[in-house]
């Protein structure tokens, strides 16, 4: 499946559900661009063909131990489709996921930050609401949400000689992942209506 | 401290209309245009020397008037820097126990996640799929949990310092390249400095003799 197929493949979408509660959020597009750049960089080139600012990133990274195991047989940009069922709703749902790493059933998301600390980092992920993302692309994976991982790099992990420390990985907390499903829950109470006739898919009520 | 500063200026229009100081400036007005043999040679010099003495007149009448004020502005000056010195001491002294705090946080930090990194490497090198999500969970909450306080409004900024022999070369190599030196500042003091160490021959520059007329 292509990048363009499945944007368009009509499921819903865990942006989708995070638009309904972030609104707007085009005042982040270069943020947001740049971190898309990044990922290319990261997730579909060799080493020897990133930038000089990614390939400090992928060396930093592979000196995290986490970040490097979750990211050592791991498939990149991996496209799934799947009927979840959340809470009394069951609908065809889509994710892409940055890591998927089969063998150890995780799932990791690369995440550019301005957070310096892991702290920060937790906070921001939640604050940006990326805790439905966690939720979402875990009930699709069919795994527990508590693998699903971030990669935060931060803007020291770019710079050259870069170590573990400026990599961040963080999972969600039980009390995050239970607020996470709650808003997912709520989404689809007022939208399972205009989703239905949206994607014409089969759901059940 | 005196109160008031009272300033008269009226002095230094006299001096700038004293008929001398005219006569002076009309012969300046009179002087050759071209300097073209010793004649006109003479007489140009002369004309600078006429020309300094007024410039050095107007120039004493108008110290006259603003070295009480300069001296007026240094009393004024004392008078703040008595004030706001133990301000400034107290500031400076302040901040570096902040940093010294925020260093000490960095150090233990710094610790504790090299101590977490030692140990989860250890233990996930080998882990079995089936226990490594717990494992990498594991280690991923304790690196939350060692999240130690951040002090705010630290700024950091990179510096250069020597710590060995110096490639000055290559340090002038880049600060040519990001246009943080000009090469006129270097070429200025070069010539002595070539003479005082004994060098008379660097390759690309060149030691002339520039001219400067030194009549006053």
């Amino acid at each position: 499946m292509t990048r363009d197929q499945f944007v368009y493949f009509p499921a819903l979408s865990c942006s989708r559900i995070k638009k309904h509660y972030t609104g707007d959020i085009s005042y982040a597009k270069v943020a947001l661009e740049l971190g898309v750049s990044l990922h290319h960089q990261l997730l579909d080139l060799k080493p020897e063909q990133m930038n000089l600012e990614a390939y400090n990133v992928h060396k930093a990274i592979g000196s995290h131990p986490v970040a490097s195991r979750i990211m050592n047989g791991a498939i990149n940009e991996h496209p799934m489709i799947k009927e979840v069922q959340v809470g009394r709703h069951t609908i065809e749902g889509k994710a892409m996921f940055d890591i998927y790493n089969s063998q150890l059933n995780v799932i990791a998301d690369i995440k550019t930050t301005s957070a310096r600390t892991l702290d920060v980092f937790a906070s921001d992920m939640v604050k940006h609401y990326n805790h439905i993302q966690a939720v979402w692309y875990s009930l699709i994976a069919g795994i527990d949400p508590k693998n699903f991982f971030y990669i935060g790099v931060t803007s020291r992990s770019k710079r050259l000689g870069s170590n573990s420390d400026t990599i961040l990985v963080y999972r969600h907390s039980d009390q995050e992942i239970l607020e996470a499903r709650k808003l997912i829950t709520g989404y689809l109470d007022q939208n399972i209506d205009q989703l239905k006739s949206h994607f014409n898919s089969s759901y059940k009520s | 401290m005196k109160a008031e500063l009272t300033l008269k200026i009226d002095s230094l229009y006299q001096v700038i209309n004293d008929p001398n100081n005219l006569k002076a400036q009309q012969l300046i007005n009179d002087a050759p245009s071209k300097v073209e043999d010793k004649l006109s040679y003479d007489i140009t010099e002369h004309t600078i020397k006429l020309a300094n003495e007024v410039l050095k007149s107007i120039e004493t009448s108008r110290k006259a008037i603003t070295s009480p004020l300069d001296a007026y502005k240094k009393q004024i000056m004392d008078v703040e820097k008595e004030a706001v010195e133990p301000l400034k001491k107290y500031i400076e002294s302040a901040k570096s126990k902040m940093l010294d705090y925020n260093n000490e946080l960095e150090r233990v930090q710094r610790e504790a996640n090299e101590k977490l990194r030692i140990e989860s490497e250890k233990a996930l090198e080998d882990a079995p799929f089936d226990v490594f999500n717990t494992l990498a969970g594991y280690f991923v909450d304790q690196a939350v949990s060692i999240n130690t306080e951040q002090p705010k409004n630290i700024r950091v900024t990179k510096k250069a310092r020597i710590n060995g022999e110096v490639n000055w070369s290559m340090v002038l190599n880049v600060l040519f390249a990001a246009e943080c030196i000009d090469y006129q500042d270097l070429l200025t003091p070069l010539a002595k400095a070539m003479e005082k160490c004994g060098v008379v021959k660097i390759d690309g520059i060149e030691i002339y003799e520039h001219k400067t007329q030194v009549i006053r």
